[in-house]
């Protein structure tokens, strides 16, 4: 067999749409209006008001390729269909009116006989005009389709009023009026010459104002002169058609059908179930006629049951059982006489014309009318004459005269009656009496067996219509729809079944299946919980362990145990079943491999990916061998295997498969066929998880775009597919677009699914997240905490789902700086997901490195090395060195290493990350951006200042440009190149960018941030520097209390505002208030210097402070000795640039203790180290150290 | 005509060639879409399209004469579409100049002529749509025709294509009308396409030089549509 490797599917489609859809643009009738507003420039327009009985219902709006103009009308959405045709509610521009336009099947443009028969039928209703007959306005062609417009009836199908009657006794004079109208246009008809031959109740129209319309004569036919259709002709090529081809619909005989036989045959006379058309003629329509008047008086047709008997029941004309009803129905005798006659096999035998059954049933009804007129005459005259014989009190009236005005009631006769008289008429009324009970009673047998009869059908019908509404409520099904009504009766149906409305267990166990399926796919598991358990209970007791339904029941409650997360019980299910299907049907039944499937998932959910890989593979084994390989089912089982092998990040390998998936897809089903978009899903899905967003992006949006279209807006498909395009603008930086696609299907799914469903609720984490991106805390809480709080009441506490939102909070938690509610959370999550996942697992290594995160807030570095180490070798291992996550991981290990001075091993991962993410996601975006930001701070730390101040200019307009100029971000790397600016001597520039980082900072993110607190700290430094020691003093005041209180007394930060806080009272000579301060520096230095984790920069601050500590008594030179030996031989370990300042501390040191000579050795090595130009303090020191020594030696 | 598998258009167009009555008339049959489309389309809203039919009947005349075009006509030179339109081409400027030398021009209409002879280009797309709409029809004849002989699946095939392309319905509501899962609709339908591109490659190939990339060939056939 062919296939089409280098077609795509949209290539293949439009050749399919050129063959057998719309080929022949024709340039349908303009619209005068249009005409005339050129030439007038206005177009006139007369609205009148809207008719009182509304609007027309719509039930199917238009596809997106449907043409919706033809020429002056609008075309509307469809109103109904049939066989050659459909009928959409138009309207006519210039005439400003409603219309119903008729539009023939594309399929059909071609078919002559189609073609003349839909012409003619326009031409019939455009000639024929009678107040009963639809006019026709307009015959018309639209892209090569004809089409013609009609009246618009607002108003009821016959068929609908005689289905919505209690019984057939109801209402039945009207309806016979409603019978005579149809029979007086008929006869109108037949007076032209033209037969319907489609006559039936669905075809006759009764409007708002109870006008009677017969509808759809395209089965018409001329009989005598002008315009004959050519029926042999097409007899023949209908006959070559096949029944399937012609059948309009499936049924049970009440549609009409094209073909060798046209019309319905539940109405149809003999002559024409047997194709003899030329036998057909006004004779044929007074049989549909009888036919019609014979389901107003029994309730239904002449022939009742599947098309294909009534047929058969019809060519025979078998009226057996029509006329046993018509002889039980009550209806008055001239009326089942009349229907009997019309519903004569012989044509001959019938009334001749539609105007002889007219003439009958007007009769009948005037006659009655006459005998109602009489018995309200009669009955006023009797009022009359018992008034007057209460006036009179005569007795002169006789018995028969009071019977017959209806007085019997009246005591005051009963006693002045005759005696004799009144035995005998007692005798007679007896007798009577007992003759219509006994037929009364037959009568009611009978009428109770057609009830009972009905009732049954009734309520299979009911059934039917309830379980496929109920199932109408799964988003699925509902396909976006408001549902309330529909979840109002689910509701109301789940209570009646709880009450014991139901009475067969069986007929129980089946609704409560469908309800607590659709409670399930609705994500409110309690209420599934309530049914499916239930339902599988009494199949169990009832039908056995191994029946079918039984079965399936079982699959039920596992899948419920599945979105509950219980998937350990699910799985005993799923392997029950499995079993038993195995042993019962055999390995290679589908229902077998579906429970497999069952079990492959759970096992997935479990993480128990070799086992699901495995069993997959088997699935997909037998798939290929029963269905073949590119079977759809076979597809989904690979398409499985792809997303499974995406899940472990064998990304090569779920790429290859879903391309592969995708091109046979598209080839075979089009690329609009649901699964096919699911697999594009999935490839975009992919893309992203892989960190190709540029690919990742356009995709998502075409697969959105053609989900929006295929399934609608309001789809979950759609919604889903959105929120996958949120995802992937969010990991773009892109949140200002992704929010509004967010908020929107949470609207939507707010609306349609209710707020506790699982769609929802990704909906709600996704915004949390989106909003914590943002830094809007507040809302990022709020959004985090309903998805938590509702996760764990819906399906626990423990749920993977439930464990993610927890997560999400502790995020939340941690950027607020609740460390300690955060540190509980990870710490318990990551138990949790040990647990649950193995140690290998993504969502473990996200909280462990959350949980590093953390440690870094909180001062705890090594604990923080440790676990990132630990992470980058297992992400790089599983993902790649190149995926996201890795380079995220390896970011903020270099920035811890940045943070302890460990420069050297910081530079080379960030330079690698802020290469790869400049590859991967652009030289903009937020993460290259933080990338940038790190390798700023290290040249700088490198002392590489121009290019430092190179990136740092690069870096902040790019960060205000991204995420706005008051980001916490923006103003931090503002406030580095500040520092820069200091280091390099530009101290007014750097104070004011410092003053204007620290307003925004105080504005945007408080005083009580971390980054506002270290702006403080450098201005007050700088302050210090620039010898403004008042405003030095002033930022330390204000910036130490809220360090003690917010990141603790130990915390480093906090010691560095202590220092400059006494260096400025120092200064300003308020030594009372430095004294304190020096102490608590010095005690800081004693207990944080003495371990194994010493700074090297902070022992060489201690010495120098111990050499030159303004108070006498704290001074201390053999510690400072020791100390700045200390600071030495570690940055000398670690070939630090800083070692010329310790060595010059050294050679102080040394000075001060008087070891002079080892202090000029030591202050030469620190000048031969120092940059250029760095100290020339250095120097001045060698030059006093040096006379000293030459003064000790000439003393 | 029946065919016979190994038939080409080149087969047929020799047997014109040679004055064999059956061969003459599918040619006709088988190029008259695509001819009058093109000069319907080039002549649209113009005096000239009342002599569609003429012009039509020349482009035939041109080729099937003796010594006319199918006799010089080689294989060894590829495509007979281009051959084709180079002769409905020089058709439809004699016609043209005709009408000019007549005076059956409207003043405006002489304008458009100088637009019609320097746009080469578009009358070349505006005959290969005809092209390849007239191959496209043929591929629905050829696909029905098959269709239809596998019996009641195969009509169902076809009305499945008639309901979704025609009318625009969409397979889960072809399948509610036929009351069957949505699933076998969609596999029917997958069977359709293929069939159909089956046909389609089928058509193409009778038509194209030997030797072709078949697969290309449909390809831009059917971009030749849009």
């Amino acid at each position: 067999m062919a296939d089409d490797p280098h077609s795509t599917p949209d290539e293949l489609d439009a050749g399919l749409a050129f063959a057998y859809g719309d080929d022949s643009a024709a340039a349908p009738a303009p619209s005068v209006l249009e005409r005339i507003g050129e030439v007038t420039g206005s177009k006139p327009r007369v609205l009148l008001k809207e008719e009182a009985a509304g609007d027309t219902p719509i039930l199917k709006p238009l596809g997106p390729g449907e043409r919706r103009e033809a020429g002056k009308y609008v075309v509307q959405g469809e109103l109904g269909r049939g066989g050659v045709g459909a009928v959409h509610k138009g309207h006519d521009q210039d005439l400003g009116r409603d219309v119903a336009m008729k539009f023939l099947h594309a399929r059909y443009k071609d078919d002559p006989g189609i073609l003349h028969r839909f012409v003619e039928e326009a031409q019939i209703g455009g000639q024929l005009q009678h107040p009963g007959i639809v006019p026709v306005y307009d015959l018309g062609l639209v892209d090569g389709k004809p089409f013609f417009t009609m009246k618009l009836v607002k108003g009821q199908t016959l068929a609908r009023k005689l289905a919505v009657r209690a019984s057939p006794t109801e209402d039945r004079r009207s309806f016979l009026a409603i019978f005579e109208d149809i029979c007086q246009t008929l006869a109108y008809a037949h007076a032209r010459g033209v037969v319907h031959r489609d006559l039936k109740p669905a075809n006759i129209m009764i409007g708002s104002f109870g006008e009677v319309q017969v509808v759809d004569w395209g089965m018409g036919k001329v009989l005598r002169q002008g315009g004959v259709a050519d029926e042999k002709l097409a007899a023949e090529r209908q006959a070559q058609l096949s029944v399937i081809e012609t059948v309009r619909s499936g049924g049970h005989g009440t549609q009409s059908l094209v073909g060798s036989m046209m019309g319905t045959p539940a109405y149809m006379p003999p002559e024409q179930a047997r194709g003899d058309v030329d036998a057909m003629d006004e004779r044929s329509d007074v049989f549909a006629l009888g036919a019609i008047l014979c389901e107003i008086l029994t309730g239904k047709p002449p022939y009742v049951g599947e098309t294909e008997d009534v047929i058969g029941m019809a060519s025979l004309a078998k009226l057996d059982d029509a006329h046993a009803r018509l002889d039980a129905c009550g209806a008055e005798p001239e009326m089942v006489e009349l229907t009997k006659r019309c519903l004569m096999p012989a044509p001959a035998a019938r009334p001749r014309s539609a105007e002889v059954v007219a003439k009958a049933v007007h009769d009948h009804l005037a006659a009655a009318e006459a005998r109602v007129h009489e018995a309200r005459v009669e009955a006023a005259k009797a009022k009359v004459r018992a008034a007057s014989l209460k006036r009179t009190q005569t007795l002169g009236i006789s018995l028969t005269a009071v019977i017959a005005i209806g007085l019997a009631a009246s005591t005051w006769f009963w006693r002045a009656a005759d005696a004799a008289a009144k035995s005998e008429k007692e005798a007679k009324l007896a007798a009577v009496a007992s003759a219509e009970t006994a037929r009364e009673n037959e009568q009611r047998a009978v009428e109770q067996t057609a009830v009972a009869e009905r009732e049954l059908a009734r309520a299979v019908e009911i059934k039917t219509l309830i379980t496929d509404m109920l199932k109408g409520i799964q988003p699925e099904q509902a396909q976006g729809r408001d549902i309330t009504l529909l979840r109002e009766i689910l509701d109301t149906a789940a209570a009646r079944l709880a009450e014991g409305a139901i009475q067969d267990e069986l007929v129980a166990a089946e609704l409560h299946g469908v309800i607590g399926g659709v409670y399930n796919s609705l994500g409110l598991y309690a209420e599934a919980e309530r049914h499916l358990p239930v339902a599988l209970e009494i199949r169990e007791r009832v039908l056995g362990p191994e029946d079918e339904l039984t079965l399936k029941s079982a699959d039920g409650v596992a899948v419920l145990r599945v979105s509950q997360g219980h998937y350990a019980e699910a799985e005993e299910l799923f392997l029950r079943t499995l079993e038993t299907r195995e042993r019962l049907f055999g390995e290679e039944h589908e229902d077998t491999i579906r429970s497999m499937s069952f079990v492959a998932a759970v096992y997935s959910r479990q993480d128990r990916d070799a086992e699901s890989l495995e069993l997959s593979r088997r699935i997909l084994e037998l798939q290929r061998e029963s269905l073949g390989d590119d079977h759809e089912d076979t597809l989904v089982t690979r398409q499985n295997i792809a997303s499974h092998l995406m899940d472990h990040a064998r990304y090569a390998e779920a790429e290859a498969a879903y391309l592969e998936i995708i091109e046979l897809l598209e080839k075979q089903s089009g690329a609009d066929h649901p699964m096919t978009i699911v697999t594009r899903g999935n490839l975009a899905s992919l893309y992203e998880s892989m960190g190709r967003y540029a690919e990742a992006e356009p995709l998502q949006r075409q697969v959105h775009e053609q989900r929006r279209r295929v399934l609608g807006p309001e789809h979950p498909q759609t919604l889903t597919g959105q929120l996958a395009l949120a995802q992937v603008l969010v990991s773009l930086g892109k949140r200002d677009e992704a929010e509004p696609y967010v908020l929107q299907a949470l609207e939507v799914q707010e609306r349609l699914l209710g707020p506790d469903h699982p769609d929802t609720l990704r909906s709600v984490g996704m915004l949390g997240t989106i909003c914590l991106q943002q830094n809007k805390m507040a809302e990022a809480e709020a959004y985090h905490r309903r998805a938590y709080e509702t996760r764990k009441r819906v399906l626990g506490e423990e749920h993977g789902n439930t464990l993610a939102s927890l997560g999400n909070l502790a995020i939340v938690y941690q950027e607020t700086g609740r460390y300690a509610e955060a540190e509980e959370v990870y710490e318990r999550l990551s138990e949790l997901q040990l647990h649950a996942f193995g140690e290998e697992h993504p969502n473990l290594i996200g909280t462990r490195l959350n949980l590093a995160s953390l440690y870094e807030k909180q001062g705890r570095p090594l604990e923080a090395e440790s676990v990132y180490h630990e992470s980058m070798v297992v992400q790089e291992r599983l993902f790649g060195a190149k995926h996201p996550d890795t380079l995220l991981t390896k970011h903020k290990l270099a920035m811890l290493y940045l943070q302890q001075d460990r420069v050297d091993e910081a530079a080379p991962l960030v330079l690698e990350c802020w290469e790869v993410r400049k590859e991967v996601l652009g030289p903009d975006h937020e993460k290259t951006l933080d990338c940038l930001a790190t390798l700023a701070r290290v040249r700088q730390v490198e002392e590489r200042f121009d290019e430092a101040q190179a990136l740092f200019e690069q870096l902040v307009p790019a960060l205000a440009r991204v995420l706005g100029e008051d980001h916490p971000m923006t103003l931090g790397n503002q406030g580095n190149l500040a520092m820069l600016y200091h280091q390099q001597g530009r101290l007014e520039e750097a104070e004011d960018l410092f003053l204007r980082t620290l307003e925004s900072q105080k504005r945007s993110i408080g005083e009580e941030h971390e980054f506002t607190l270290g702006t403080y700290t450098n201005l007050g430094n700088l302050y210090l520097e620039m010898g403004r020691y008042q405003e030095a003093a002033e930022m330390f005041e204000v910036s130490l209390p809220i360090k003690r209180r917010v990141l603790g007394e130990d915390h480093p930060w906090t010691g560095f505002a202590l220092q400059g806080l006494m260096r400025a009272y120092l200064s300003l000579g308020r030594f009372d208030e430095a004294l304190p301060l020096q102490r608590e520096v010095l005690e800081r230095a004693f207990t944080e210097q003495e371990g194994e984790d010493a700074d090297a920069a902070a022992l060489n601050e201690f010495a120098w402070l111990l050499l030159n500590a303004d108070f006498e008594r704290l001074r201390d030179p053999e510690r400072a000795l020791e100390f700045a030996s200390r600071a030495c031989a570690l940055e000398e370990a670690r070939e630090g640039l800083q070692l010329w300042m310790f060595l010059d501390t050294l050679a102080s040191a040394q000075h001060a203790t008087g070891d002079t000579t080892a202090a000029v050795a030591t202050q030469k090595r620190a000048l031969e180290l120092m940059p250029e130009g760095a100290d020339e303090g250095v120097q001045e020191r060698l030059e006093e150290y040096e006379a000293a020594l030459e003064d000790d030696s000439n003393d | 005509m029946s065919r016979s598998p190994s038939d080409t258009c080149w087969t047929v167009l020799r047997a014109a060639a040679h004055g064999d009555a059956a061969a003459r008339s599918t040619f006709s049959r088988t190029y008259a879409v695509a001819i009058r489309s093109f000069l319907a389309a080039r002549w649209r809203g113009r005096l000239l399209e009342g002599e569609v039919d003429d012009a039509a009947q020349e482009v035939f005349v041109e080729c099937l004469k003796p010594s006319g075009v199918l006799e010089r006509a080689d294989e060894g030179r590829g495509d007979f579409r281009g051959l084709l339109f180079g002769v409905a081409r020089n058709v439809a400027r004699r016609f043209e100049d005709r009408a000019v030398a007549r005076g059956r021009l409207l003043p405006e209409d002489s304008a458009w002529l100088g637009q019609v002879a320097a746009d080469e280009p578009g009358q070349a797309t505006l005959f290969d749509r005809g092209w390849a709409q007239a191959l496209l029809r043929q591929t629905k004849r050829l696909h029905r025709e098959r269709a239809l002989a596998d019996g009641l699946a195969g009509e169902r095939r076809i009305e499945l294509l008639e309901r979704r392309f025609g009318d625009n319905e969409a397979i889960r509501e072809i399948a509610a009308r036929w009351g069957v899962p949505a699933q076998d609709v969609h596999n029917a339908y997958r069977k359709a396409r293929t069939e159909f591109y089956g046909c389609l490659r089928e058509v193409v190939a009778f038509h194209a030089p030997p030797g072709a990339d078949l697969d290309a060939e449909c390809r831009r056939l059917l971009a030749c549509l849009r």
